[in-house]
């Protein structure tokens, strides 16, 4: 399938480096040394991607504290209302400052994206490090598990396990991490399956280092940087995925604001208003394309040899 | 070849397996018990008993689990809330020819745009027009496919008024209007899945044609027409095929979202009217539905793999 031809890819260039302590290649693989930050910005679009980026999270990150609007005050006789000096970027439905509500949801829609990435990487580590270091019939079982997560379509599984959980923030972090978190599994496995036949991990089973170390300071720390790379691909599907669940009214429950919440009421009023829907979009989309572009950049820098079709976007 | 197929097909069940424990796990995850909120409030705790007892709640979860399979694997699903009177099966058969058009056409719009405009790119590697298709490609890998719909609408039904908003007329009644209203959602669907495989045709073909057969094919003089759609094309368009699950896959996914906005009675739609319903029965069915779809579209192609590279015959 697609993906093993990805994942034998990723298994020649699993062990980033061969002498050495794993410490002492994981440190130099990772970031540093070898013109790291050079390759990073060698692809035009990163320092441009990482300006933009960082306008959008300082925008929702302190925009709040110095805008004097309330997000949640209506105002009915100024539902729609075009950008004026007093409402900077106009009004919603309810007459409620678009400005500030944009940055409140770029919190909500950042923040699920993150927060869902954490938990698939932290769940999605352990159990591929375990199936691929220990194999056998532990490999087996964790593998046909991944397979049928893989089977639902992503977005369909996400929106029954949202919606059964009942909708609200937690239950989106933990719908989107739940389908995320394979990709990170077969990933993770795959790289352990190549690191663990390394002369210094053999040389530390027989030193008698116990499973958890060998696990946590010879085998992690070499796969670390697709992994990495992998996070911050990952993320900027979740924030695409967080916008899809909201505007179909999973999600963060009104009044809150979210992107893909904000572009679900705009999408109510399309013919009175055809302009709300452009912000939330706008900024979802200028998002996704610098995290990605980052990511991509993020390749770069730290293995070159990891270029790929980008076939990971497939899921 | 038979051989192939049945071992496949037997790898398949501890998936299926898998995925089935999965879709009936998903009502354990309901919050309040299911026999209190059909009685109502002032249920007598005998009337809870029999109730109880007649669903087969008080059953352990693995007999549960166990019955559930058993009626499943007979295309019963319950009684559904939504769709009363009518079996869960019949109500996402009726809803299954608008999504099938919609994914069959969105998939065949991916691949006429994605292979000539991916072969063009990758033959003129570095030029203008290269990096004119490999930006427009990374833009539509950021956009939210729903806002783009959104976007599709403004335009060409809002705008210039050339194609209807929403709606469906199922194509028997009425060719021209369906594929009218066909036309937004499947550019919808297609074009960003068309950037997906583009990167991948565009990079497989480059892949190839740095092999060492290609270089003996230009040294003996053939003419480079030749070398590129004779021996080049051949063995880059291979897993540009096998990509065509994860495609069809993410389509379906699209569909949920899709079909939303444009207002289409589709199995996608079938999805959130459920959510909405709160119909966990017919949500059961239809990831269960979805999944087992979706291994099936697996299989295939690792047939149509198989049979499409003679190299893996022999490995």
């Amino acid at each position: 399938m697609a993906g093993s031809a990805h994942q034998a890819q990723l298994r020649q260039s699993g062990g980033l480096a061969e002498a050495g302590t794993a410490k002492a290649h994981s440190r130099r693989a990772l970031w540093g040394g070898t013109g790291a930050w050079s390759r990073f910005l060698a692809g035009r679009l990163a320092g441009p991607a990482l300006v933009v980026f960082v306008l959008i999270v300082l925008y929702t990150a302190v925009g709040p504290l110095f805008l004097t609007q309330d997000p949640y005050a209506q105002d009915l006789r100024q539902r729609l209302s075009p950008p004026s000096l007093e409402h900077l970027l106009g009004t919603d439905e309810l007459g409620r400052d678009y400005l500030i509500r944009l940055a409140l949801g770029g919190r909500i829609s950042m923040g699920v994206g993150v927060l869902s990435v954490v938990l698939a990487m932290v769940v999605g580590i352990w159990l591929g490090l375990v199936a691929g270091y220990f194999g056998r019939w532990v490999d087996v079982i964790a593998m046909r598990v991944i397979d049928s997560i893989l089977a639902v379509p992503a977005l369909i599984g996400m929106v029954a396990l949202a919606a059964t959980v009942g909708a609200g923030l937690w239950s989106s972090v933990i719908a989107i991490a739940f389908f995320s978190m394979p990709r990170v599994v077969r990933l993770v496995r795959g790289s352990v399956l190549s690191v663990k036949e390394r002369d210094f991990v053999i040389a530390a089973i027989a030193m008698g280092a116990s499973h958890p170390r060998i696990l946590r300071r010879h085998i992690l720390p070499n796969v670390l940087a697709p992994i990495i790379v992998e996070a911050s691909l990952l993320s900027a599907t979740a924030i695409l995925v967080e916008a899809s669940l909201s505007f179909l009214g999973l999600g963060v429950p009104p009044p809150a604001p979210s992107w893909g919440r904000m572009l679900r009421e705009s999408y109510q009023y399309l013919y009175q208003a055809p302009w709300a829907m452009l912000l939330p979009g706008g900024l979802i989309f200028a998002t996704v394309l610098c995290v990605n572009t980052l990511g991509d950049a993020l390749r770069d820098a730290l293995d070159p040899r990891l270029r790929s079709a980008r076939l990971d976007t497939l899921r | 070849m038979s051989q192939f197929i049945a071992h496949r097909l037997l790898l398949m069940v501890p998936v299926w397996l898998f995925l089935s424990i999965g879709v009936f796990s998903l009502v354990l995850l309901l919050p309040g018990d299911p026999v209190l909120s059909m009685l109502g409030e002032g249920a007598s705790p005998d009337q809870v008993a029999r109730l109880r007892s007649e669903l087969g709640l008080d059953l352990p979860i693995y007999q549960q689990y166990l019955n559930w399979l058993a009626r499943a694997l007979q295309g019963d699903f319950g009684t559904s809330l939504m769709v009363r009177g009518k079996p869960v099966v019949v109500a996402i058969a009726e809803r299954l020819p608008v999504t099938i058009e919609l994914a069959l056409l969105a998939t065949l719009l991916t691949y006429l745009i994605a292979i000539p405009v991916g072969i063009y790119s990758a033959l003129r590697r570095g030029s203008a027009g290269d990096a004119a298709v490999t930006t427009v490609a990374t833009f539509a890998l950021a956009l939210p496919n729903f806002w783009f719909a959104i976007l599709l609408i403004l335009l060409f039904s809002f705008t210039l008024g050339w194609l209807p908003s929403s709606g469906w007329v199922p194509i028997q009644q009425d060719l021209v209007a369906n594929l009218k209203r066909a036309t937004l959602p499947v550019i919808a669907l297609g074009l960003y899945n068309a950037a997906v495989v583009l990167r991948f045709v565009r990079s497989s073909l480059l892949e190839v044609l740095g092999e060492p057969y290609i270089t003996t094919a230009h040294a003996k003089g053939l003419p480079s027409r030749l070398v590129v759609y004779r021996h080049a094309l051949r063995s880059a368009l291979i897993p540009v095929v096998t990509v065509g699950a994860l495609i069809l896959a993410r389509i379906l996914s699209g569909t949920v979202v899709v079909e939303v906005v444009f207002a289409i009675p589709g199995a996608g739609r079938l999805v959130t009217d459920a959510i909405m319903a709160r119909d966990f029965l017919l949500v059961q069915a239809l990831v269960l539905f979805f999944g087992t779809l979706t291994l099936l579209i697996n299989l295939s192609v690792d047939v149509a793999y198989r049979w499409l590279d003679p190299r893996i015959k022999h490995s």
